[in-house]
């Protein structure tokens, strides 16, 4: 069964989760909020904030040139076509060509690229801080993303996102079934990673030495903020998206059980992400990039025992 | 039974050593009586005519007796009687003079005896392993039983050689553990009839066992087994234990311990398939001459004469391996033994004059013919010896070596055997002529050292011996 | 279930690559226990339960490994980093991403090797345990070569010894209970005395970093003990 061609119910599933991606904040603070035995902000706290902070003006510092005005549009541009290529539940994206996991992989790394411009435009010393580990920590983890684009690429044997992703080509007898839990372990440390989350960064410390994320966009305010919290939230979203393709079972029936499982996953991730982040602490810096080459070498094993059993 | 009796009976004294009878001369009363005992059950298993039923469990043959296991368990057994004999007068004596020099203490005489009775279980236990697996878990375990025995004198230096002794070993006979497990799975035939790691049965299965499994088993076991036998790229731990150890122990540890290891590469070559007798002889001659290569570099200028004959041990390991890849396998058992001998007797008098002089560097010791003249004979005659000047059992065994050998090595091993004596020849000399030294040996330490001679005297006689019957041997059949 | 052998084989080779890369000795020996354990229970996994229960030498064979590989040997080892009053191995002499990096080349290398070995055919997940066993067996030695404190070469001897271990179990190598029970106790006894020259070393030299223990070594003058300074070997 390849990925069924239906391009309405497509933008449909698109649109949603334009609209659900600032719902994952919500989720893993609740979860948060009860591993606390606190009662914790409300789901819906981030669309406030962004209601709010879209009201107020912007303001930006005398010192800075237009990067630091420019960036957050173009990241979030960046991050919502990314968003285009990812197949949505059981249907091919419409725009989907081979080797558009390319342009996907580094469609995130120019928003990535922006964010860090941005930072140190400012001139401010804890952004700048905050772009340096930035950049290492994103070198790391970009190796192993491409490392599981190999290994995916080596199963479907395509370079086209909608097929890399396609349920059916994961599942062959025997020994693909720990590879594929390397690779899905592996590839749930880069979501962390990517968005900032907790075991390498805290994304509610309130001490700038040790930020990553929140110091680089110290500088910003009012809508641009609101931009970039929503950009955030969409990368999430769209990471946890392919996540849960990776791993969706053959056996869904209907397109409508196909689309509820696949949103279920998203959420069940976000569950995961508020559950790691209730009983780890953040890593010192130092081991951050152990643990990345470790996922790297979890990676490259699920690629040896493809290629050789 | 009788054959575990030979492995119990030595535990069952090292028991008592540690339990009962700790303090002041009952343990080497002990250690004495259980060597005596020892050597008689030997002696009573290998009556020539005696055979004695091999031990098995659950279908594995575990232990048995064969012509190569007798002559080296009756070897081994006598050595450690003459150590033990030897121990009664050495360990007072070096237990006084080291606290009177201010050495610190030294080794519980109880947990002595328990290592060295320990060890010669052991050792018994390889010889009469016939299975290959019981072999690595005995091989193994001498190891174990040695490592205390390293620092008796309890030291810096002592601990660094011990401790290069375990993991060295420890790693190397890991290696010997994968081989042995390759060979286990090199069988090709029906499952059912799978010789598992019994000797005898795969030496009648070894036509069904796969050649490259088997290659690739007999490499590691190489590499394994002759770490412990002191192999040269693998012999790095062998100087330094063997010139830390005390005296009796590197007695022990050179003369019965590598003919041990020695034992398990034989095994191996035993039961080589008929088509890779080449490959595995080729190896032995590449491990053996290189092995000559490294000792006779160290032992030119060598400055330490414990050292010394501890690359003489490796010398003269790389000649048994030598003359096992010619497929002389009865001359390399003699090797072994005229070595062990000698060499047994050579390091006990190194331990007297480690304790006449207090210095194992060799231009400290000076003029040993005006201060110790028995001592000093015994180690010209030992070094003549051991270097093979004609009667001793190691001329003729090297005779053949060069004589048999094809001659490029038959040469080389000759060059290089003459560098040997040179350098062994200068040290030796260095050692025993010259003037008196000018502070002399305090002569409570001469006394000791003169009085320890009976043992080493007696194996150079029994060196002497074999060596004259061997040349009559030779003269009368058409052996090798 | 027939991928939890190879699920397994994967999680001890994944084990070996955080051993490499960890500093703290306490992890390092959790992870030579968790390796114990998954030995342990790793020939009951391979057996095949469809056609008949294991018997039970099996079972207590993979009971003993348990107790001693996963219990008693990770025991004495944190005694003896007690007692040597060390935590961390500070300083290796490679560092902990490029050891990670050389693992994985490792690994690489043996699966590589191992598939020229065996040519086109295919391979089950039992043959599997040959290239696991083989780079943690190299792991093992590398780890002993890479790090200074001797409790870490006894960590790496030990991580060496389950590789051959994963060998055995993964080719169903059978050689007799009394020949199982040998190796353990040797193993065992091994680490037993291990752990007392560790304690002894650090009581000695008030360190237990076995790259300096150097004194042993073939030139002039070794009789006395510190060497002069820009003193080389001849």
């Amino acid at each position: 069964m390849m990925y069924s061609v239906n391009h309405g119910l497509w933008w449909t599933i698109f649109l949603a989760s334009l609209l659900l991606a600032p719902l994952l904040f919500g989720i893993i603070n609740k979860v948060k909020a009860f591993f606390g035995g606190r009662c914790g902000p409300r789901l819906l706290q981030l669309y406030y904030d962004m209601f709010k902070l879209s009201r107020k003006a912007g303001i930006f510092s005398r010192t800075s040139s237009g990067v630091l005005q420019l960036a957050p549009i173009v990241s979030l541009l960046a991050t919502v076509m990314a968003m285009l290529f990812i197949p949505g539940g059981l249907f091919r994206s419409p725009l989907a060509f081979g080797g558009d996991v390319i342009f996907f992989c580094y469609l995130l790394g120019l928003s990535r690229m922006l964010t860090i411009l941005a930072a140190m435009d400012t001139g401010s010393s804890f952004a700048g801080m905050g772009a340096s580990r930035e950049a290492h920590f994103s070198v790391l983890a970009e190796a192993v993303l491409f490392a599981i684009v190999v290994f995916l690429a080596i199963v479907a044997r395509s370079i086209c996102l909608s097929d890399l992703l396609s349920p059916l080509s994961l599942v062959t007898p025997g020994i693909s079934v720990p590879a594929v839990l390397l690779v899905a372990g592996a590839f749930f440390i880069i979501i962390l990673v990517e968005n900032c989350r907790l075991p390498f960064d805290d994304p509610e410390t309130h001490l700038e030495l040790t930020m990553i994320h929140e110091a680089m966009i110290l500088d910003y305010a009012g809508p641009e903020l609101a931009m970039i919290h929503y950009t955030a939230s969409l990368k999430l979203w769209s990471l946890c998206a392919v996540l849960a393709l990776l791993l969706l079972p053959q056996r869904v029936g209907g397109a409508l059980t196909g689309v509820l499982a696949y949103l279920a996953l998203i959420v069940a991730f976000a569950v995961g992400i508020g559950v790691v982040e209730s009983i780890m602490a953040r890593y010192r810096f130092l081991k951050v990039p152990h643990l990345l080459v470790g996922s790297l070498a979890a990676v490259l094993t699920a690629v040896l025992l493809l290629l050789f059993f | 039974m009788e054959l575990v009796l030979i492995i119990l009976l030595p535990l069952l004294f090292a028991v008592l050593a540690l339990s009962l009878c700790r303090h002041g001369q009952w343990p080497l009363r002990l250690l004495q009586l259980g060597a005596v005992c020892h050597l008689l059950l030997v002696c009573y298993v290998t009556l020539p005519g005696r055979a004695s039923n091999a031990v098995s469990f659950h279908g594995i043959d575990l232990f048995g007796l064969d012509q190569v296991s007798r002559l080296f368990l009756t070897l081994t057994s006598l050595l450690f009687a003459c150590v033990a004999a030897h121990c009664g007068r050495w360990y007072p004596a070096d237990r006084l003079l080291g606290s009177k020099r201010g050495h610190g203490h030294s080794m519980r005489p109880g947990l002595f005896v328990a290592c060295m009775l320990a060890f010669l279980s052991m050792m018994s236990m390889v010889l009469l392993a016939c299975n290959l697996g019981v072999l690595w878990v005995a091989v193994e375990a001498t190891t174990l039983a040695s490592a205390p025995l390293i620092i008796f004198h309890q030291g810096p230096r002592s601990l660094e050689a011990m401790w290069k002794y375990l993991l060295i070993c420890s790693v190397g006979i890991g290696l010997a553990l994968f081989g042995t497990l390759l060979l286990a799975t090199a069988f090709t035939g029906p499952q059912e009839l799978s010789p598992g790691l019994n000797l005898s049965a795969l030496m009648a299965a070894r036509n069904a066992l796969d050649s490259s499994w088997f290659k690739a088993a007999f490499i590691f076991i190489l590499a394994g087994y002759g770490t412990k036998m002191g192999l040269a790229p693998f012999h790095t731990w062998l100087p330094d234990a063997h010139s830390e150890a005390p005296a009796t122990v590197s007695a022990l540890l050179s003369a019965s311990l590598l003919n041990c290891s020695f034992l398990g590469i034989l095994r191996f070559v035993q039961i080589a398939p008929p088509e890779l007798t080449g490959f595995c002889r080729t190896l032995l001659i590449a491990l053996g001459l290189c092995s000559l290569v490294v000792a006779a570099f160290f032992i030119i200028r060598q400055r330490d004469y414990k050292r010394m004959l501890a690359f003489s041990s490796v010398e003269h390991m790389g000649l048994a391996a030598i003359i096992l890849g010619l497929g002389m396998n009865n001359l390399a058992y003699v090797h072994l033994c005229g070595h062990s001998l000698t060499k047994m007797m050579l390091f006990l008098t190194a331990g007297s004059i480690l304790l006449t002089y207090d210095t194992r560097t060799v231009h400290a010791v000076k003029g040993m013919f005006g201060a110790i003249p028995r001592t000093a004979t015994l180690w010209v005659i030992g070094v003549l010896l051991i270097c093979g000047t004609p009667p001793s059992p190691l001329f003729i065994t090297e005779l053949l070596l060069v004589t048999q050998a094809p001659l490029w090595l038959g040469a080389t091993v000759l060059t290089l055997l003459f560098v040997v004596f040179c350098g062994m020849a200068s040290i030796c000399l260095d050692m025993v002529m010259g003037p008196r030294p000018e502070t002399p040996p305090d002569s409570e330490a001469v006394k000791a050292a003169e009085s320890l001679c009976g043992i080493p005297a007696l194996a150079v006689v029994t060196v002497l011996f074999m060596g004259a019957a061997l040349i009559f041997f030779i003269e009368n059949s058409q052996w090798v | 279930m027939s991928s939890w052998p190879a699920i397994i084989l994967v999680v001890f080779l994944l084990s070996s690559i955080v051993l490499v890369s960890s500093s703290r000795l306490v992890h390092c020996i959790q992870l030579v226990a968790l390796q114990g354990v998954l030995l342990g229970i790793m020939p009951l996994i391979f057996w095949d339960w469809q056609s008949s229960p294991p018997h039970g030498e099996l079972v207590f064979l993979a009971i003993v490994n348990i107790a001693i590989k996963g219990i008693a040997l990770p025991m004495l080892l944190i005694l003896a980093m007690r007692r040597a009053q060390v935590r961390r191995e500070l300083e290796p002499l490679v560092g902990y991403a490029l050891s990670q990096l050389i693992a994985m080349l490792i690994i690489a290398g043996c699966f590589a090797g191992y598939r020229h070995l065996i040519g086109g055919t295919t391979a089950n997940s039992a043959m599997l345990a040959i290239p696991v066993a083989a780079s943690t067996m190299l792991i093992g030695l590398f780890v002993i070569i890479a790090r200074r404190k001797a409790i870490t070469q006894v960590i790496g001897f030990l991580v060496f010894e389950n590789g051959i271990a994963v060998f055995a179990s993964g080719l169903m190598v059978h050689h007799g209970a009394i020949v199982e029970l040998g190796i353990l106790l040797d193993v065992f006894a091994l680490v037993f005395i291990m752990g007392i020259a560790v304690f002894k070393i650090s009581r000695e030299f008030q360190h237990i970093d076995a790259d300096r223990l150097n004194t042993l070594r073939d030139r002039r003058d070794h009789e006395n003990t510190a060497p002069p300074a820009g003193f080389t070997a001849e």
